[in-house]
């Protein structure tokens, strides 16, 4: 009876065990160095990427710096994340979002197993996810999407492309659909326009007279006494342009599938510029 | 003498004025007179025969005779013509005794070209028109072509114009991924004295009336004082529509015109809204003027019956216009499909 009992007990230890993350309790994942989130932003995203973690096996940090002399935010982001030993198992696997206020970029790189969960171009769309929101100043918004991005990536397992350098570079907008929109938007104002002529040119003709009676020009002289434009108001209203990632997206030469850091890990990556 | 005719000094036959060669000319031995040549010589003259009530007033039309000065025919006219042609010798004949005191017009404009010149012009009017039907001037004919003085009123005049209107200056710019729009909201005064000269309105009633309001603007610095001479050998009418009947039309023109001088004053704006305009008129001062205009007919191969009349001074045609429906959709389907075309291209660049 005891026997059973503490197998039972062994048992769930175990099971609980399995569930909670590797890493130790309290460990930190999210390094505000530029300080744009809030302590209560900072437990939020700790306690998202404490679930991440625990469901998909890797490690997921955010590092925010004000640093203008970083050239190759890739190359800091994956150098921080090796340096600073993060990363599930033997394979190091995680991923990493970096943010540089100086440079106005944003990186995301995975690690270990999950690069290839985590390919070049689905971190392009982790980025996509959190781009708009980063660059209204959402920070904290922006973090979030980014993570529930990544995480729905996760279960699908490998990118058939990953690592693939004939596919790495595949530009985002050759993925897109065709914008129905525009077709809509073209028969609409096709419509709009051949009508409009229709109309005007048929009241033309209807018309007696086409031109001016009068030529005030030549005919009328003004003197005016008085002659104010007064200000009375000022409205600003903004918008979110909404532009296809590829012309937003900031400029890549690299040839290879993944790129090293450092220490010669590889690592799957994409930086974007907001 | 109630009717005129004027008389070539060498032969008798009738004198007309010529626009082409601004003088006044014998079809028949080819004499041609000056304006100051003509006053010299006393033209024929004419009675107005006195008709009884009940024949004046045949079919409800209010008819006048007066005697034709060349043959003594009767001349039947309508109670606005003051220039006309004799029925029988087709010699031209003026009733002066209609152009007599308040009547006496102020100015006139002599025709500056004849009437198969106004035809050339017309037909060179019509064919750069793309949708009339093909051919369709080319088919049928004019008709009742007709050279006719029109009478006018001509105003000059000063007004006291109060205006106020709100305008927005808009500025877009881009930050990132938004793009900003700045609203200035503007509150428009303009307060001031307009001088207008040459406000000009048809003084007639009648189916001419738009058309002849249409043909505007004469080229009124042009206008002479007025001589009778200068109807010999056209149609000319005489007004029905008095002063105090006319004011309220040219102070609504005063107003139209008033707002469109101070919109414009109104300068660096995206748009302009709620005008708001008051105008006191002053000052007035009426000119009665016979300006010319060439009116037609034009009869299509379908029968169908066109008005048109063309400014006697500037060319300028006034008169609806027959209306190729198939063609102007062809061409109006063809610019949406290139429209709808280039935008849906414009959306594969997304791709
Ligand atoms: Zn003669
Ligand atoms: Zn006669």
């Amino acid at each position: 009876m005891i026997k059973q009992a503490l197998a039972a007990l062994a048992a769930s230890v175990v099971l609980f065990a399995s569930v909670v993350p590797a890493l130790a309790e309290g460990e930190q994942r999210v390094f505000d160095n530029a300080d744009i989130l809030t302590d209560r932003e900072e437990q939020l995203l700790e306690e998202s990427i404490a679930d991440f973690t625990a469901e998909y096996e890797a490690d997921l940090v955010i590092l925010t710096e004000r640093d203008s002399s970083v050239s190759d935010p890739e190359l800091h982001a994956q150098d921080y994340y090796d340096e600073q030993g993060f990363g599930v198992g033997e394979e190091r696997s995680g991923m990493i979002l970096y943010v540089n206020m100086s440079t106005r970029e944003v990186v995301a790189c995975a690690s270990g197993e999950t690069k290839y969960t985590l390919s070049n171009q689905r971190l392009d769309y982790v980025v996509d996810a959190g781009f708009d929101q980063l660059a209204d100043g959402n920070y904290a918004d922006s973090f979030l999407a980014m993570i529930d991005n990544a995480a729905s990536w996760m279960p699908r397992g490998e990118d058939p492309n990953a690592g693939n350098p004939n596919h790495y570079y595949t530009p985002v907008y050759e993925q897109r659909e065709y914008p129905v929109v525009f077709l809509f938007a073209g028969v609409a104002l096709g419509l709009i326009s051949g009508g409009v002529m229709y109309k005007t040119i048929a009241k033309q003709y209807a018309a007696v007279s086409r031109e001016a009676t009068y030529q005030t020009q030549e005919n009328t002289h003004l003197n005016l006494n008085r002659d104010n434009d007064v200000l009375i108001d000022t409205r600003m209203t903004s918008r979110l342009i909404q532009n296809p990632p590829s012309s937003s997206g900031g400029s890549r030469t690299r040839s290879s599938g993944f790129r090293t850091s450092s220490s010669g890990r590889s690592f799957s990556s994409s930086r974007r510029r907001f | 003498m109630a009717v005129v005719a004027y008389k070539c000094p060498n032969c008798g036959a009738p004198l007309t004025f010529s626009p082409e060669s601004q003088k006044f000319e014998c079809s028949f031995c080819g004499a041609a007179l000056t304006e100051e040549e003509l006053k010299n010589i006393a033209p024929a003259t004419g009675e107005e025969e006195k008709i009884p009530a009940s024949q004046g007033a045949k079919d409800g039309v209010e008819v006048s005779l007066y005697i034709c000065p060349s043959c003594g025919a009767q001349i039947v006219t309508a109670p606005t013509t003051v220039a006309t042609s004799c029925l029988y010798c087709h010699s031209p004949v003026v009733l002066e005794g209609r152009l007599r005191g308040a009547f006496h017009p102020d100015l006139v404009i002599p025709f500056s070209f004849d009437r198969e010149e106004a035809q050339r012009r017309f037909f060179d009017w019509v064919k750069k028109k793309r949708y009339i039907p093909k051919g369709y001037f080319e088919s049928g004919s004019t008709e009742h072509f007709m050279g006719v003085y029109y009478p006018y009123w001509v105003l000059g005049c000063n007004s006291w114009a109060a205006y106020t209107a709100r305008a927005n200056q808009v500025r877009v710019w881009r930050s990132g991924r938004r793009e900003y729009t700045e609203t200035r909201i503007y509150k428009i005064e303009r307060d001031g004295q307009i001088g207008f000269e040459h406000l000009t309105r048809c003084a007639l009633t009648g189916e001419g009336n738009k058309l002849a309001d249409s043909v505007m603007p004469f080229e009124i610095r042009k206008a002479i004082p007025f001589q009778l001479p200068y109807l010999s050998g056209f149609r000319a009418e005489m007004r029905n529509i008095e002063q105090k009947s006319i004011e309220p039309v040219f102070q609504e023109d005063v107003e139209k015109y008033a707002q469109q001088i101070l919109d414009d004053t109104v300068q660096g704006y995206s748009s302009v809204y709620d005008q708001n305009i008051g105008v006191l008129i002053k000052d007035m001062n009426y000119k009665y003027s016979l300006f010319p205009v060439w009116a037609f007919t034009y009869q299509g191969a379908d029968g169908k019956k066109y008005y048109y009349a063309m400014n006697g001074q500037t060319g300028k045609t006034a008169g609806v216009l027959p209306l190729d429906r198939k063609k102007l959709l062809r061409d109006c389907a063809a610019l949406g499909t290139a429209i709808a075309g280039f935008i849906a291209l414009l959306g594969g660049l997304f791709v």
